[in-house]
């Protein structure tokens, strides 16, 4: 069904009667859901199956692999508060995608986003807290400093996405050519920085990152983990809200997901596509920004490494295609993610410093791959042997169901 | 637009999704107990907290319960391991030293990383009741998901008394993770906070003086040279890698103009920087390609000074295809192993003795911070007992070149030692690419000015003073 249609049937919907929803109607609606819910929980199921296979073949008892998973994120506080410092990021760059993807528009430049992103905030730290005398003559204090930080990170992200938009928009280049083009520049560009010498490399180190950040540029802490900074959490909240508010109340949104079905129609129907290509485009690469200066603020690593991403933004379009482009599944979907990765290390230590059982060491990916690859191939299945709602009689919810197609 | 009904139909998704969570969780795992429900779990600590109390307890019974089984049947006994692994475990690290290496690449890599590995199974036969716990690859671009003070927390709460730390990537956080964790000592690999004073009191430097065996690869490779022309795979800029790369330059000349009787200047010695100690794809130049583009320039020996083993492996290629290449590889006694017949023999790291040293001194309460810099054992370089360098010859040598290249060897062992007639070739005049002066006609450079490839080290209070190293005049490639 053609979103136009949708927009039509709107006023239909909001003119329904108030107490409309009886419980007859809800019980309906969770029955047509059904399937559209239960896709990706097969899929996960289907992946633990392949992954407890490869673990048995590893020789590693699967039963203790998961008491592992679960030791390295969930089991205590401490363990805790770090999945939820590598979640923030994560988290945050996926629902900045969640804009593009809507729309169509395959942002894999999100990686070299999140890196400008780290160099944005980094630059903002030498701006502003590094120098004796700020060269703008300002002295911001610490959250000055810090706010500082994340509109850097922000801009000079957007400005990154910016790039790869107008190339689309005005050279015709297609923007995952763009994207991969610019991730490597950015990465390049990052490696300048810190390496062999490079601007940012303080004088006489020998590792591949800048000085770490002062005391002023330093993120506050929880008392009890100094690993974690309430502060990020904060900002991924409200940026949660945002894209949410976005993809849910505005209408803009709606023309983003009209320009996901068909940008030519969304064209003809009066949707501005080019402005909204560069709108969400700046808007994923301002929240893939804010992404990068988690990174490099971070507690524990403050400064910007040699890799200040390390993958997190193509780890980001997998959880953005898992979560089938719903802003509202985002935390779980990259929540999960986390946790593979960081248990999936503890798995490859524990059975290593236990067991002595060498695991490979790309057990982690293989994990994430497996779980994305069965769940989109459950969507390939439930299309074909349920074909979501939206292909039947009209029905109000198929929006909804729509963002679950995959 | 989407009014209440949309907002209800959230709500229910959510609920739907903590409910199969459960459900899904629940039905795939036989251990009740320890089913973790992600999202509940992370929100509510305080049932989470709960949850662990009485599976502590579960635990406890049950580990208890499957000992008296173990005690009367032999056969439950595998079982009864996986539970109590853990208590063991808590058990070996009271009886014995356990100690954490962390590794920058892979432990396999044939390399920089497999030579710190080998070397903690070395301390592991040779310490009684000790065990290593290593953790490899741990860079920013493998390991996104953690950092140094994670994985040094781990490593303590799993008992590790001693952190092994073994690469120059980990030269500020070693510090940094070291004042957090004062009770555990840190060995910063290839490091020298020690040096200056500005470590903590719990961080030691070790290296290897890898100059001796660099300035032998450089010997061998201007002894089989036909074109004139070496190539080096540099990693990346420091003063480690620029000592090495003009050892194996000092080495490759002499031997030039000793025994081939040619003219050193008219021999061609290019580096090329990938930017990183081994290949990430699209951070760093690819190892590969520089080495193809080096033999392509006409060089026909490749040394490598990077973690692992491209340098070799493209030669082999080469080779194979007919052409005369040879190649000298890096680090790891077994790296001639890629490609026998082509290698020119390899300068490597022994760390074994080091590593048992200090973790013996550790055990024995009497190991105090030094910036170690270990020579090889002139008595028989390659006695893994004793030496912290070595060079094995490859294959690629013929007995005359054997036999010239002990004679060199012998000479810097003379020289080493100071004995008359040694050879030692950090001698000046030698001057910088830049045209500066770093030695004096005659003059010796001290240990410290060889280590940082400066001419001002001397006197100097804290790093940052010291110039930024540079290459030796005539090698071609960037200081910077």
């Amino acid at each position: 069904m053609t979103t136009p249609a949708n927009t039509t049937q709107r006023p239909a919907s909001q003119s329904a009667p108030p107490g409309g929803l009886s419980r007859s109607m809800i019980w309906r609606w969770v029955l047509d859901m059904l399937p559209a819910m239960l896709t990706p929980f097969l899929g996960i199921l289907a992946a633990l199956v392949i992954i407890v296979l490869i673990l048995e073949w590893q020789g590693a008892d699967p039963q203790v692999a998961w008491d592992y998973l679960y030791e390295g994120t969930l089991e205590d506080n401490i363990r805790r508060a770090d999945l939820v410092a590598y979640w923030m990021p994560l988290a945050v760059t996926s629902l900045g995608l969640v804009l593009t993807y809507t729309a169509g528009l395959w942002n894999i430049g999100v990686e070299g986003q999140l890196i400008m992103g780290a160099i944005g905030a980094t630059w903002a730290v030498r701006l502003f807290a590094e120098s004796d005398s700020p060269p703008l003559g300002l002295d911001l204090g610490r959250d000055g400093v810090l706010v500082m930080c994340f509109v850097f990170a922000a801009l000079t992200a957007a400005f990154w996405a910016l790039i790869a938009a107008v190339l689309k928009t005005r050279g015709g280049v297609n923007e995952i050519f763009g994207g991969v083009a610019l991730n490597f520049i950015a990465q390049t560009f990052n490696m300048y920085l810190v390496s062999n010498g490079g601007p940012w490399q303080p004088t006489g180190s020998r590792a591949t990152e800048t000085a770490r950040f002062p005391e002023n540029a330093r993120l506050p802490t929880f008392q009890d983990y100094r690993r974690l900074s309430p502060t990020t959490i904060y900002v991924t909240v409200g940026v949660f809200v945002v894209v949410v508010l976005i993809m849910y109340v505005s209408k803009w949104g709606l023309q983003l997901r009209a320009m996901g079905k068909n940008q030519h129609s969304a064209f003809l129907l009066g949707v501005r596509t080019e402005r909204n290509v560069v709108l969400s485009m700046a808007l994923c690469g301002a929240m893939a920004g804010l992404g990068g200066a988690y990174r490099v603020l971070a507690p524990d690593v403050s400064k910007l490494t040699a890799a200040p991403s390390g993958g997190i933004g193509f780890l980001a379009i997998l959880v953005v295609l898992l979560a089938s482009m719903s802003a509202v599944l985002i935390p779980f979907v990259s929540f999960v993610f986390a946790v593979l990765s960081k248990g999936g290390q503890r798995i490859e230590s524990g059975f290593q410093w236990d067991y002595d059982i060498v695991l490979d060491r790309s057990l982690v990916r293989v994990l994430q791959s497996t779980v994305v690859l069965m769940v989109v191939l459950a969507f390939g299945a439930r299309n074909r042997f349920f074909p979501p709602r939206s292909a039947q009689p009209p029905v109000d919810d198929d929006t909804n169901g729509d963002t679950n197609d995959g | 637009m989407f009014k209440k009904r949309t907002l209800i139909g959230l709500v229910l998704i959510l609920a739907l999704v903590l409910v199969l969570a459960l459900a899904a969780c629940g039905g795939d795992d036989d251990d009740e107990d320890k089913t973790p429900t992600p999202e509940a779990a992370a929100e509510e600590e305080a049932a989470a907290e709960e949850e662990a109390v009485t599976e502590e307890a579960a635990a406890e019974e049950e580990a208890e319960a499957e000992e008296e089984v173990a005690a009367e049947e032999e056969a439950a006994e595998e079982e009864a391991e996986v539970a109590e692994g853990e208590a063991e475990e808590e058990v070996a690290a009271e009886e014995g030293l356990t100690f954490g290496v962390v590794l920058v690449g892979p432990k396999d890599d044939h390399g920089w990383s497999q030579a710190h590995y080998d070397a903690g199974l070395y301390v592991e036969e040779n310490l009684p009741g000790s065990k290593m716990i290593a953790l490899e690859s741990m860079n920013s671009a493998d390991r996104p998901e953690t950092t140094l003070e994670q994985v040094a927390e781990d490593m303590v709460s799993q008992g590790a008394k001693v952190i092994i730390t073994t690469s120059a990537d980990f030269e500020v956080d070693t510090a940094v993770v070291a004042a957090l964790y004062p009770d555990v000592t840190f060995i910063h690999i290839s490091g020298d906070d020690v040096y200056w004073g500005i470590a903590p009191a719990n961080v030691g430097n070790i290296m290897g003086q890898m100059e001796y065996g660099k300035m032998i690869a450089g010997c061998a490779a201007a002894l089989k040279t036909e074109t004139g022309s070496i190539g080096y795979v540099g990693p990346l800029i420091d003063p480690e890698t620029t000592r090495l790369v003009n050892s194996v330059y000092l080495g490759a000349r002499y031997c030039y103009e000793t025994y081939r009787e040619m003219d050193p200047a008219e021999l061609k010695f290019t580096v090329t920087w990938i930017g990183f100690w081994f290949n990430i794809p699209g951070v760093t130049l690819d190892p590969t390609e520089v080495s193809n583009a080096m033999l392509d320039d006409g060089a026909d020996v490749l040394i490598s000074g990077i973690d692992t083993t491209e340098a070799i492996v493209v030669a082999s290629q080469r080779a194979a295809e007919g052409e005369a290449v040879w190649a000298i590889p890096y680090d790891y006694k077994g790296a001639c192993e890629e490609a026998q017949d082509i290698c020119l023999g390899v300068p490597y790291f022994n760390w074994g003795p080091a590593y048992l040293g200090a973790l013996q001194a550790i055990q024995d309460g009497t190991w105090k911070p030094a910036w170690d810099w270990n020579p090889p054992d002139w008595d028989d370089i390659n006695n893994p007992e004793t030496t912290a360098v070595g060079y094995i010859y490859g294959d690629g040598l013929t007995d005359e070149n054997k036999t010239t290249l002990d004679e060199f060897i012998a000479a810097l062992a003379a020289g080493a030692k100071g004995e008359e007639g040694g050879l030692n070739l950090f001698v000046g005049p030698l001057n910088f690419q830049d045209g500066s002066v770093f030695l004096e006609d005659g003059q010796v450079a001290t240990p410290a000015e060889i280590w940082f490839m400066a001419n001002n080290v001397e006197g100097a209070e804290d790093p940052e003073t010291v110039n930024p190293p540079q290459l030796l005049e005539g090698v071609e490639g960037a200081s910077e």
